[in-house]
């Protein structure tokens, strides 16, 4: 995720991506991350 | 159907090529005309081999015809170089005024020193060769200038191609094409794409 983030500010400070691609994969992978720990402690418990 | 469309097998053929549309006719006429370029320019600094074995006595205040050929040469080389560059300047618009004014400075040392061969003068003076030099030099700066900026034109249009993509690929297919139960495995699957390009 962490190495994801640095890659985009990569490309968006190159010109390649523009910002609302940006915070919409921002958005999406944040969202999926939050949805595996839901998984995570739901299976836990 | 109509009468005309017919009749039209007469037309000359047109044939599309890698560099634009010409007609047949035309491009052999360019392919001549390059050709006979390239080979005066290639084979103009062998000219002088004719006389090195029986030289002859020269002209043009040259003591030998050897030496004539051999300073008739590099400035016809020059010259052809320079007309090559021209007419490549007209198929490539980005480099369109760089390769111009390069050409420019091929024809313009070419013709200089086409001058001196067959003006029977020892020498130019040396403000004529500092003249010439301030002038190449003026040419040569404003040919970097659009090089330069030729340069980074083509890179910008690039990156503004490769931002449409992305656009298309993270806003636009997973919402349109993508479905719901495929979204994650695509979410994934551009993550990686992303990670690499970032990493190159």
């Amino acid at each position: 995720m962490n190495n994801t983030i640095h890659n985009l500010m990569k490309l968006r400070m190159a010109g390649m991506l523009s910002e609302s691609a940006k915070q919409e994969i921002e958005r999406t992978l944040a969202k999926l991350n939050s949805n595996e720990r839901q998984l995570e402690e739901s299976s836990k418990s | 159907m109509n009468n005309k469309s017919t009749r039209s097998n007469s037309a000359p053929q047109q044939t599309e090529t890698v560099t634009g549309f010409l007609t047949i006719r035309n491009s052999s006429k360019i392919s001549f005309y390059l050709t006979f370029l390239t080979v005066i320019a290639i084979l103009s600094p062998f000219l002088h081999i004719f006389y090195v074995f029986d030289d002859k006595e020269g002209i043009f205040g040259f003591a030998y015809m050897s030496s004539f050929m051999y300073s008739l040469s590099l400035p016809l080389m020059a010259i052809c170089s320079g007309l090559l560059l021209k007419f490549i300047s007209k198929r490539i618009p980005e480099l369109r005024v760089f390769l111009k004014l390069i050409g420019n400075s091929f024809l313009f040392v070419g013709f200089f020193f086409m001058i001196y061969t067959f003006v029977p003068i020892s020498d130019f003076s040396t403000s004529v060769y500092f003249a010439a030099l301030a002038i190449l030099s003026v040419v040569l700066t404003f040919a970097a200038h659009y090089l330069h900026k030729a340069i980074i034109t083509t890179e910008q249009r690039l990156k503004k191609i490769i931002s449409k993509l992305f656009d298309f690929i993270v806003l636009e297919t997973p919402r349109k094409h993508v479905s719901e139960e495929k979204q994650i495995d695509y979410v994934i699957s551009y993550e990686k794409i992303i990670n690499e390009i970032g990493e190159e």
